[in-house]
């Protein structure tokens, strides 16, 4: 536990800068719902003229500026964005962040197993997840409960849901690269690019048409206009992003288990 | 006697290049053992696969009669380790890192770390970023020692430690030594292993060259020599039973020599030098004349 709570206390700070940031972007956003709904038709009419091919890239469907949630779903696209590079900064990092410091001698020449190591590792960083997911979804949800028409609790606590499983699988993917590679000397460029990849891909490569290459980015498990309109979380997807962690947190720690631990 | 550390056949390769080959030593329960070797020789390998930070290609260690790889948080309660290089988590005080230290430990470390930060004139209050390197050396030295370890390790334990402080430290192992504490200390400094330990094994391309006690080291005694000569001599003047190394320039003669000092002052009688020099080898010297008797 010992190390659990000073992971916890270490990324603190991080944790407080990207939950507050995100919190007040998003809110900041949600402020023009009211402008852009009062004048809906007009602005109906020009998304029209937009490519379609353009319109799906930027997550628009035809619902999503009718109603509270829907433009909240259409924000959400770039919330989850930055909630993936900061799990796939944790998921890189926390671990790898031991040798790159040179502090892995002192950690692992405790009275501790790797395979503790990793767990204290992997819960710190779900306590990191939970805390922002929650801390977000309260504040978020006061200012959307105050711009909404109708009651959107089901749908928003759903939408919310699949960014916490978009946070876990970017983090167990990251985890499991870190555990891959030798050295990483810089851990932001590889997330930022990796993150950046999985979102090019969900916007551009992947469509309704294709049920299989959806789970190639964590982005497009979950859609958040079905999740609005079905109002529910599509189950397959839920299997596959839970084998999908099962998968690389394993791995992880039987690589880590092995690992070589050199000095500098 | 029982032995804390048995090491049966090590051997680490990385990929193709060599660590460490078939290497085998004990030490004794009570005992300062001394690792010596130049850079690059295998130290740092051998004690890092004892401490579970790599795994052996082949061979094994035990310690506590323990393997040291499946026991590793086992034997780790009883292993304090001090490494070479000592570098700490960002931001931290002294203090907090050594308190997260003893928390991996289930007993209270608190009048430990407050003595021999005392001893080691340790500034807990201050943050570790701060610290000169000898300083942050210290931070080290007191984290492998706070709870009191049966077994120490130690890695290049003096580089970048003031002489006053290397005997403030020396003095230190000695007492925990006198406690009962086992210590394996690695070093390429013959002075300070010769100094502190009893027994030494010696290790050079990865091979353990010898394992003895420093007295018998000592009963070797080997001298270096450097003459210049006022009388011209033969270039084989001083190639007697005992030289090694022997090393000819113009009239400066050099080498290496094991023996009855007798035989060397008794060549020089007839003969008028210009200076001369008579040093301790350092242990590459020594190295290479254990590296020539393999070859």
């Amino acid at each position: 536990m010992n190390i659990y709570r000073f992971e916890l206390k270490s990324n603190f700070k991080s944790f407080l800068v990207w939950v507050l940031c995100l919190s007040f972007v998003t809110i900041g956003y949600m402020a023009f719902f009211p402008m852009i709904h009062d004048s809906i038709g007009d602005f109906t009419k020009m998304l029209n003229n937009f490519n379609p091919i353009l319109k799906d890239a930027m997550g628009i469907a035809t619902s999503t500026f009718s109603t509270a949630i829907g433009f909240y779903g259409f924000v959400f696209i770039y919330v989850s964005l930055m909630m993936a590079i900061q799990a796939m900064n944790l998921g890189i990092g926390i671990l790898s962040k031991e040798e790159r410091e040179r502090t892995a001698d002192f950690l692992i020449t405790k009275p501790v197993s790797r395979i503790t190591i990793v767990s204290s590792k992997l819960l710190a960083a779900l306590t990191v997840f939970l805390a922002t997911d929650i801390i977000f979804s309260i504040v978020t949800y006061i200012q959307l409960s105050n711009i909404s028409d109708e009651n959107v609790l089901k749908p928003y606590l759903l939408i919310n849901l699949s960014l916490l499983f978009i946070q876990i699988l970017c983090f167990s993917i990251g985890f499991f690269i870190s555990t891959i590679l030798k050295k990483i000397r810089a851990v932001l460029p590889i997330s930022l690019g990796i993150v950046f990849a999985f979102f090019a891909i969900s916007r551009f490569l992947i469509n309704d048409d294709n049920k299989v290459a959806k789970y190639f980015s964590p982005f497009s498990y979950f859609d958040t206009n079905k999740i609005i309109k079905d109002n529910t979380l599509d189950i397959t997807s839920v299997v596959v992003f839970a084998a999908v962690v099962i998968v690389c947190i394993s791995a992880s720690y039987v690589l880590y288990h092995r690992r070589n631990v050199h000095s500098v | 006697m029982k032995n804390v550390i048995e090491i049966n056949k090590l051997t680490k390769y990385y990929g193709h290049n060599r660590g460490i080959t078939d290497v085998s030593f004990d030490v004794h329960e009570g005992e300062i053992f001394g690792f010596i070797g130049p850079n690059g020789a295998g130290k740092s390998t051998t004690i890092r696969t004892l401490l579970a930070l790599i795994y052996p290609t082949s061979g094994e260690a035990k310690i506590f009669g323990l393997d040291c790889i499946k026991s590793a948080p086992e034997i780790a309660k009883r292993v304090g380790y001090l490494p070479s290089e000592v570098f700490y988590y960002d931001g931290m005080k002294v203090i907090d890192l050594l308190k997260y230290s003893a928390s991996f430990y289930k007993k209270d470390c608190s009048e430990r770390i407050k003595s021999l930060s005392e001893r080691m004139n340790l500034d807990l209050n201050k943050k570790i970023d701060d610290l000169s390197f000898g300083n942050k050396k210290k931070v080290g030295i007191v984290q492998g020692l706070l709870h009191s370890p049966d077994l120490i390790i130690l890695d290049e334990p003096t580089s970048g430690l003031d002489p006053l402080m290397q005997q403030t430290f020396f003095n230190l192992l000695e007492e925990e030594n006198k406690r009962g504490a086992t210590i394996l200390m690695s070093s390429h400094v013959l002075s300070e292993v010769q100094r502190l330990c009893g027994r030494v094994a010696i290790i050079k391309d990865g091979k353990i060259v010898t394992v003895d006690s420093i007295a018998s080291l000592k009963e070797e005694s080997y001298k270096r020599f450097k003459f210049i000569m006022k009388t011209e001599v033969t270039p084989d003047f001083f190639n007697v039973t005992g030289v090694n190394d022997l090393k000819v320039d113009g009239n400066e003669h050099s080498f290496i020599f094991k023996g009855d000092i007798n035989l060397i002052t008794e060549k020089l009688s007839g003969i008028k030098i210009i200076n001369m020099w008579a040093d301790e080898p350092d242990l590459e010297e020594i190295f290479m004349h254990y590296y020539s008797k393999g070859e």
